[in-house]
């Protein structure tokens, strides 16, 4: 097993014509990704790395049923519709790897598709990768082997450290999860944790988080409740970054000291997770609960 | 991107929400003479500043008539905030205010949605003051229903005034929240005078990403025009650029990992000088624009490049060390660079051709740049 992505998943590329779609619809075939079919308004017709390109979802889902999975290339100002069409097609997973949506946007598209049940990987992600069975990204599939260590990050590129580091010592992944680098996206650490606690083939949870906003703090504090805990090994970036500037009475009502490397660190440990000091620490911690498989 | 006091004041004016008479000071003062006049004294007189912390720092001032008011004007004018020259001056009529009070929106991430708050004190210390009983009312907003009458009722309730003027406040801000892009959108305070509810100071943060909407061009603009050149530098090259005091400059793709190195250079005992986030896909010309714009900092003796590939093509980067390196010649400094990912070999060769040893992993790369 692994989560939100497998051998069975079936793939649309959303703005696939553009520079970013196009690189990244090669390197996902290359990788063994199930691509079947491309959107791009107006480009209807058209082949790009073999894949078919269509001018609608709707045109994309009735040549090819199949189709369970989106990934979405198309740039910020047409994203959120690019979103809205897939969900309104019955698409139910959606990676938006576009950054840079105004955070407005977000929060309608991500509301909306919840409430179509359907669930949005992002956005300002690197998306999904269940290694051996399915990417629909854009991280280097060689730095992740099959295993038993599942990542859930809010970064891109730290992702791919971690999982190198794991490799390095001998660890794989069950899946790799980039929530995305937004304040506001459709997953959040404890949907995550929840569906690698279901995945009999995720043994312990590697959790990569960054200073600023409080989804941290919010993980703690479910892992606090939690009476039946899946290992979490944190690593928290920004440590000995400078401390942000004030940013409005609103801010520290509702956050307080919340957003800090030790506020994080703190209700991490208070609830349980596992804390590691430095990139290294994460494998010496994974060492201590997992046998390397690999 | 926090926009000025005065340009919030002008959205809010014109979505019909009640605020005092006020002119702004800082271009040619006989342009604002007519304005001034106008005014009836007693004054205040408001430093214009990007962020928060004015009053504290003693940059809001009373004024008994038009004359004084434009001395303190003048004075203000020559002071920094938070290391920032301050542009703009505005003096308003000063009103007699019997109660204070607190009122925001703002972006929610969970759950995605909005919240309104509202405390019936408010004045520089509101964040102590909502803890006292009673101190907070907080309703969250469904983005798909927005603000409904039932909540102005709520508040309306709340703070003791009457409905229709909190109704009419209340949609009046919701509309600029929601138009101008704010992610936070603060009165402070909503103040109840001898002339009804008044919206007597206004500060807010607008999305980043929405500054390219038509509706914020001129905020845009005046904002872009005031950044120092390293801001600018690197805000037209999309990177995040932030000076430190050591003397080791830090660049990465991808903030998370950008931090972790920097992380890693002082767990090292390394001391970080500049923090430059190249954002996903950097290619040549903004690596070699990123790498010149680190060594143009006179602090800077010694730099980590520390490359994942994924988007972002190592012999690209690699091109990019090349080249900037070739036009600083003569700048001293050692250059650590460590590459992974995406044609990797490639980018090892072009550094090894040109006398850099590329490191693999980051701890011997971190290592040596603190050597």
């Amino acid at each position: 097993m692994a989560i939100l992505i497998d051998e069975k998943t079936r793939v649309l590329v959303q703005g696939i014509t553009g520079k970013q779609g196009m690189l990244h619809t090669a390197q996902m075939l290359k990788y063994g990704t199930r691509v079947v079919a491309g959107v791009s308004p107006g480009k209807g017709g058209t082949v790009v790395e073999g894949v078919p390109v269509y001018s609608s979802v709707d045109e994309a889902l009735e040549k090819h049923p199949e189709i369970n999975t989106s990934i979405v290339f198309v740039p910020a100002r047409f994203a959120p519709d690019a979103v809205y069409e897939a969900v309104d097609s019955g698409i139910k997973t959606i990676v938006v790897v576009t950054e840079h949506i105004p955070v407005h946007e977000t929060i309608r598209f991500v509301r909306y598709a919840a409430s179509k049940g359907a669930t949005i990987i992002g956005p300002n992600t690197p998306g999904v990768i269940s290694p051996g069975k399915s990417k629909v990204g854009i991280m280097p599939g060689d730095y992740f082997k099959p295993g038993r260590v599942g990542i859930v990050s809010r970064s891109g590129t730290l992702t791919y450290e971690v999982s190198l580091k794991l490799l390095r010592a001998g660890h794989g992944v069950s899946t790799a999860v980039g929530i995305g680098g937004d304040p506001v996206t459709g997953l959040s650490f404890e949907d995550v944790y929840e569906m690698f606690k279901a995945d009999p083939e995720t043994e312990l949870i590697v959790l990569v988080g960054e200073i600023g906003g409080n989804k941290e703090e919010r993980f703690a504090q479910y892992y606090t409740a939690d009476s039946s805990k899946k290992p979490v090994v944190a690593f928290i970036a920004g440590k000995t970054a400078p401390p942000g500037k004030k940013m409005g009475h609103a801010g520290a009502i509702i956050f307080g000291s919340e957003g800090s490397y030790s506020s994080k660190v703190e209700a991490l440990r208070r609830s349980g997770v596992r804390i590691a000091n430095t990139l290294n620490e994460i494998i010496s911690i994974v060492n201590d609960i997992a046998r390397p498989r690999v | 991107m926090i926009p000025y006091e005065f340009e919030i004041k002008e959205m809010l004016q014109s979505a019909g929400i009640p605020v005092e008479n006020s002119c702004l000071l800082g271009g040619a003062l006989e342009n604002v003479m007519p304005c001034l006049q106008g005014l009836t004294p007693p004054l205040i007189v408001k430093a214009q500043v990007r962020g928060w912390g004015r009053g504290k720092a003693g940059l809001i001032k009373s004024a008994g008539s038009v004359d004084e008011a434009i001395k303190i004007s003048e004075e203000m004018l020559s002071w920094k905030f938070q290391g920032e020259k301050i542009r703009y001056v505005m003096v308003s009529e000063k009103k007699t205010i019997l109660r204070e009070m607190y009122v925001s929106l703002m972006v929610s991430t969970a759950p995605q949605g909005y919240l309104l708050l509202a405390s019936r004190y408010g004045g520089m210390d509101v964040e102590e003051l909502v803890r006292l009983p009673e101190g907070l009312l907080r309703i969250f907003i469904d983005p798909f229903e927005g603000l409904r009458d039932y909540m102005a009722r709520k508040v309306a309730n709340y703070l003791e005034i009457p409905y229709g003027a909190t109704s009419i406040f209340l949609n009046g801000l919701w509309r600029v929240f929601k138009d101008y892009n704010f992610t936070l959108l603060e009165i402070n305070p909503l103040a109840l005078t001898e002339d009804g509810v008044l919206a007597l100071d206004r500060k807010g943060i607008i999305d980043d990403d929405a500054l390219g909407d038509e509706r914020l061009s001129d905020i845009a603009k005046r904002y872009f025009s005031e950044l120092d050149a390293l801001s600018y530098a690197a805000i037209s090259r999309g990177f995040t650029a932030v000076r430190l005091d050591g003397n080791i400059a830090v660049i990465g793709n991808g903030a998370g990992l950008t931090m972790a190195t920097l992380d890693a250079v002082s767990d090292c005992g390394g001391k970080p000088g500049f923090f430059l986030d190249l954002g996903g896909g950097a290619e040549m010309e903004r690596v070699k624009e990123a790498l010149k714009l680190v060594l143009s900092q006179e602090h800077i003796s010694r730099v980590l490049i520390n490359i994942l590939g994924g988007i972002t093509r190592c012999d690209e980067v690699a091109r990019g060390v090349v080249g900037a390196l070739k036009e600083v010649r003569g700048r001293e400094a050692k250059v650590v660079v460590r590459l992974s990912g995406f044609m990797e070999e490639e980018g090892r060769r072009i550094l090894q051709e040109a006398g850099i040893l590329p490191y693999q992993s980051l701890e011997e790369a971190v290592a040596e740049v603190v050597r």
